[in-house]
């Protein structure tokens, strides 16, 4: 099946097509929504939440840009919504950066290196965390995060500060940062 | 991809640290933000197979009342088939008859009088009396007399004897076996004696009877997110989110137990309505998996159960349920002789959840608290269907036995909940039953 076929089978309610489309999508979207969540099960929850909006809403699909990219685009919409539904997300910022970074994932070091980063990424308070997935990793700016977060775009950028000190402090601390200095450094 | 904007951001002035860190590893910043980015990209996960089906049904909930649908079409169609078998009523017209059946003991040939035109023996009832003919076959058809045989008096040709137990023929009298068949006798019968009937002539005159039984099943659940109500997801009254999702637990199998009584109406001859109540016991066993390790202090607490495949630990609970319902359906027979009868029957069960608690690992039950009863369902309603054996004793009396399933139409919590759940039950019922 062709993308257009998935596509258009997965809006005429055709099962085959939707679940064809799910399973290309859903590994790389849950790896995203896992960047959000407090825990793996938060996290399939959002994957669930959002490829049911991806299905209901992929009528307006223009076929303008990758299909990757605006179902990426409704996934994270989705983990913000839910964010912000929980109510936790000012709480988290106050609560876990006044306590410190929780340093509860020992299994940081026996995992690949390519999760250990999302571990990392996943120890920053939900708050801080948020605002660094969307300005570093899925190029949101600063305007668009303080209109999706409902917060101040200044807020946006101190956030994103302290979030990427608290990341290079991490990764620093498992000695992940210094790797990849070396393998720079080898290259 | 969304484009990734490289965006030089302005420190904050007031932290002069931050502002000299920051110009001194703005190339690195840059660097540092691609690595996040590159990271992130080759990150994959696979999703548990549950997630796909959850998923499905959020996009058809239609397709989740097969069993109402089912159970629907199932009580149209035997209603529809169920007229069929009816008996039609016939008019017979007999003349000629001056002397009525003469009763004997037992195994005696139907045949009129001597000096009707209907007088000869039965096997030399030629086409004409096919009225007769007929009504001496359908007495003697299985599925009417219920392995009784019926004759009548006659003291010339005896019929041939269709079962070996003298205890299975029966004496009847001519109007009565015109009332078995359908048949309606222009009557210039002169008064008969007394009839002896068999008991299944006397039950099938009988339509009200009452059953009680009682059954045990395994009960399995599902739970799934719950997509319908946008605001689901905080705790009323409090204001408090839901901690629980539906992936944070799994439930297991646990035993089920049912005892009740019902009233059963004939209303036709295969076809048997029913009303009654009856009381659950529900024991569900719940796994769930927790990060926090602090609600597991010790791995030798009893309600420990191990570690998931991404080491966080697993607590074993469980929760028991009373509740009452109100059994409303329909029996009906499939297939059967006198004695053995195969049935099937459907029933809505409007129900009332009494009490509720939760069990820890270490055997303690607690009722739950009024925050978390209000937050689940008081009423709802079940559905079930089943199959039978009725095997009927001497006196009467049925005893039945057969596999059920039965099955949770609504969830049981109210729409506000993050998730919903659903029960379904499959065990074995027996039962013993009487007509009054």
């Amino acid at each position: 099946m062709t993308e257009e076929q998935i596509i258009t089978g997965s809006i005429s309610h055709n099962r085959s097509a939707q679940e064809m489309l799910y399973k290309r999508f859903s590994p790389k979207m849950l790896g995203i929504c896992y960047r959000y969540a407090k825990s793996r099960p938060d996290a399939e929850e959002m994957l669930q939440e959002g490829f049911i909006r991806v299905f209901s809403q992929l009528h307006q699909y223009r076929f303008k840009g990758s299909l990757e990219g605006w179902i990426r685009k409704v996934i994270v919409h989705t983990c913000i919504n839910i964010i912000k539904k929980n109510r936790r997300f000012n709480e988290y910022l106050e609560l876990e950066a006044a306590m410190g970074i929780p340093d509860r994932n020992a299994a940081v070091y026996s995992i690949t290196e390519t999760k250990q980063v999302i571990e990392c990424i996943r120890m920053l308070p939900i708050g801080y965390r948020t605002v660094l997935n969307l300005f570093a990793i899925e190029g949101y700016s600063h305007r668009e995060i303080a209109g999706m977060l409902e917060i101040e775009e200044s807020s946006s950028r101190s956030r994103y500060l302290r979030a990427r000190q608290m990341l290079e402090k991490i990764l620093h601390d498992y000695g992940i940062m210094d790797k990849r200095k070396d393998k720079s450094a080898c290259s | 991809m969304a484009s990734w904007t490289k965006e030089k951001t302005n420190p904050p002035v007031a932290d002069n640290t931050n502002t000299n860190r920051l110009r001194q590893t703005e190339t690195y910043r840059d660097n540092f933000e691609q690595f996040l980015m590159e990271t992130a990209e080759n990150f994959r996960m696979t999703p548990a197979p549950q997630i796909w089906k959850s998923i499905y049904h959020g996009l058809h909930p239609s397709r989740k009342w097969p069993s109402a649908g089912a159970f629907i079409i199932f009580i149209c169609s035997y209603f529809l088939l169920g007229g069929f078998h009816m008996p039609v009523s016939k008019q017979v017209t007999i003349s000629g008859i001056e002397n009525p059946v003469r009763l004997v003991s037992t195994r005696t040939v139907l045949r009129p009088s001597a000096t009707s035109e209907m007088s000869k023996p039965v096997a030399d009832i030629s086409m004409n009396d096919r009225p007769l003919r007929r009504a001496i076959h359908d007495i003697n058809k299985p599925s009417i007399q219920h392995l009784k045989q019926y004759v009548a008096a006659n003291d010339l040709i005896p019929e041939p004897a269709l079962t070996e137990n003298p205890a299975d023929r029966e004496v009847v009298s001519y109007p009565t076996v015109l009332r078995l068949t359908g048949y309606t006798a222009l009557p210039q019968e002169s008064a008969a004696k007394a009839v002896q009937t068999s008991p299944a002539v006397q039950n099938n005159d009988r339509r009200l009877s009452y059953q009680i039984y009682a059954g045990s099943s395994y009960g399995f659940g599902n739970n799934m997110r719950n997509t319908d109500n946008p605001e689901a997801g905080i705790k009323p009254g409090t204001g408090d989110n839901w901690s629980m999702t539906p992936n944070n637990y799994r439930y297991l199998p646990g035993l089920n137990l049912e005892a009740g009584g019902a009233f059963l109406v004939n209303v036709s001859r295969y076809i048997t309505l029913k009303a009654g109540m009856q009381l659950n016991y529900s024991n569900n066993r719940i796994r769930k998996s927790d990060e926090d390790e602090a609600n597991v202090p010790n791995q030798t607490d009893m309600n420990f159960a191990g570690r998931n495949s991404l080491n966080n630990p697993l607590i074993s609970a469980s929760s028991s349920t009373y509740q009452i319902t109100l059994p409303l359906g329909t029996e009906w027979e499939l297939a059967g002789n006198g004695h053995l009868r195969w049935m099937a029957g459907a029933t809505l069960q409007p129900g009332y959840l009494m009490k509720d608690f939760n069990n820890s690992g270490n055997n303690q039950s607690e009722e739950k608290t009024n925050e978390e009863m209000n937050a689940g369902r008081k009423w709802n309603l079940h559905s079930s269907i089943e199959t039978f054996l009725s095997y009927k004793l001497k006196n009467g009396s049925s005893i039945n036995a057969g596999p059920q399933l039965r099955y949770q139409l609504y969830s049981s919590d109210k729409s506000i909940a993050p998730f919903y759940d659903r029960f379904y039950q499959l065990g074995l019922k027996l039962g013993f039953s009487r007509y009054f």
